[in-house]
């Protein structure tokens, strides 16, 4: 097993509950090791080399680990009763479970990768905003991110100019707040849980908890899904393959400061784990 | 106005949004609970086919779903030549062989996406296959001056053959050996109407 306590000291979402309740043993892997998902009557329970794992049934999620992590982030909005949460699904990409949470962050690329969706090349300016790294909960937080979107949401009939914050809660948890169509006073959540089964190959489960009285359960997860697809192609083709944490081998600019914050904690916390060794640099 | 019963990740569909795109025939689209993962029916097209599969065209004669059936009501409600008299069994060769053996493309696709069950790498072995079939094809006709795999124009031959071509990508196939192909679907793109999906690069 791997030695990389930043990694293993974390909790990972392996599914939404009900794919594992009640049905047969799936086999899965995290971290380069196979773990074994066992559904017996309402208890579920994960298994590595046969001795069963912490699990946590959180916010309609299946949560483990390999290590002892600190407790699993809060999620106030999930207890509003007027919220709907939609598990969008699993995908699998080819690509270290770090790029996808950095991409996640990235509003820069809402025009192109998301044409007319969200972003559109009229409005490709990405306006100042604030990153912090909130020590006392070890979490990074993006706040006051604006974008002009020509259609944010599945509810959607106009345009908006959205607003966002993004919260990193873990190298492989993160989840954005944006305005809803029909509810400008509120957020909706979009988590993306990064499933790492080697340190190029990821799982990436989507959960939504929105205000939304408007779409169907269905068109809520093929939104969000035909967004993911969208970024999985540029994902794919990300070099290096494994994230980069030395300052230098790559220009950010102003538009990219989560991205920045985002490296400079994972080198804090000196994960390695589809990161690139500075050994491997030439 | 007709309905396609439809989810945006899904391949079967996506070639009849093709269709639907460059012949300009109105429809509205429903989106439908589908679960790439799973082999079991979406529940909300059952009632209208019971194998539960996407998609499903619905219009004043009824719900129709498969998607060469589907094409032929298609053509014969475009106005342009997409399934010509002419050449009726070349386009239906393609049509078929689209649903037939290059179907093991939306397979592979699925496994390696979404986890459904499969033997990737078999799945992977039989595309390529069936993608050789397409670039010989394309690659012969090329010396005799054509574009398009059925003739001197496009056809539904096309359009049902672009869609498990192009999403090859994600059951991890690249083109790259597939010079015939690329320069074919670049064709195909700059078709007037043309849309692509999320998994179709769009950049080379």
């Amino acid at each position: 097993m791997i030695d990389d306590r930043a990694a293993l000291d974390q909790w990972y979402m392996l599914g939404a509950l009900d794919s594992f309740a009640g049905h047969a043993p799936v086999a899965t892997r995290l971290l380069d090791e196979e773990l074994e998902v066992h559904g017996i009557g309402k208890t579920i329970e994960v298994r590595h080399d046969g001795k069963p794992l912490p699990v946590r049934t959180d916010y309609g999620c299946l949560w483990t680990t390999l290590g002892q992590p600190q407790q699993l982030f809060e999620m106030p909005e999930a207890r509003e009763p007027d919220r709907r949460s939609v598990y969008c699904g699993h995908v699998t990409v080819r690509a270290s479970g770090l790029r996808l949470i950095e991409n996640f962050l990235d509003l820069a690329h809402f025009p192109y990768v998301h044409t007319d969706i969200l972003g559109t090349e009229a409005h490709p300016e990405v306006a100042t905003y604030e990153v912090e790294q909130r020590r006392e909960v070890d979490e990074l937080w993006a706040t006051k991110c604006e974008f002009f979107q020509p259609r944010a949401a599945a509810a959607s009939s106009d345009g908006q100019i959205s607003r966002y914050m993004y919260r990193v809660v873990s190298p492989f948890n993160v989840m954005l707040y944006k305005t809803p169509p029909t509810a400008p006073n509120r957020w909706d959540v979009i988590a993306l849980f990064v499933q790492p089964v080697e340190p190029v190959l990821s799982k990436a489960h989507m959960l939504m908890l929105v205000i939304d009285d408007v779409s169907s359960d269905a068109e809520l997860v093929a939104f969000q899904q035909m967004i993911f697809m969208q970024d999985k192609i540029v994902l794919e083709n990300q070099r290096p393959l494994l994230l980069p944490l030395q300052p230098g081998r790559e220009s950010p600019t102003r538009a990219d400061l989560s991205s920045v914050l985002y490296r400079r904690w994972l080198k804090e916390k000196q994960i390695s784990y589809g990161v690139e060794e500075p050994a491997q640099v030439a | 106005m007709p309905e396609l019963y439809d989810h945006i990740l899904s391949l079967e569909a996506y070639t009849i949004r093709l269709a639907l795109a460059v012949t300009g025939i109105a429809c509205e689209r429903r989106t439908v609970a589908w679960n790439p993962a799973l082999a079991i029916p979406a529940p909300d097209v059952v009632g209208l086919n019971p194998a539960g599969t996407l998609p499903v065209y619905v219009d004043a004669s009824g719900p129709l779903a498969g998607v060469p059936d589907i094409l032929r009501v298609l053509a014969t409600q475009a106005d342009a030549p997409w399934w010509p008299e002419a050449t009726d069994d070349v386009v239906a060769r393609w049509v078929d062989m689209a649903a037939g053996p290059l179907a093991v493309v939306s397979q592979a696709r699925s496994a390696r996406l979404f986890g459904a069950t499969g033997d990737l790498v078999a799945l992977q072995a039989a595309a390529r296959a069936a993608l050789r079939q397409i670039e010989d094809h394309l690659t012969d006709v090329a010396i005799g001056g054509a574009d398009w795999l059925a003739g001197p124009q496009a056809s539904f031959a096309d359009i049902a053959v672009f869609p498990p071509v192009m999403l090859s990508h994600d059951a991890g196939i690249g083109h790259e050996d597939y010079p015939a192909i690329t320069l074919w679907q670049r064709r195909v793109r700059r078709l007037p109407g043309f849309v692509g999906m999320p998994g179709i690069p769009d950049y080379f």
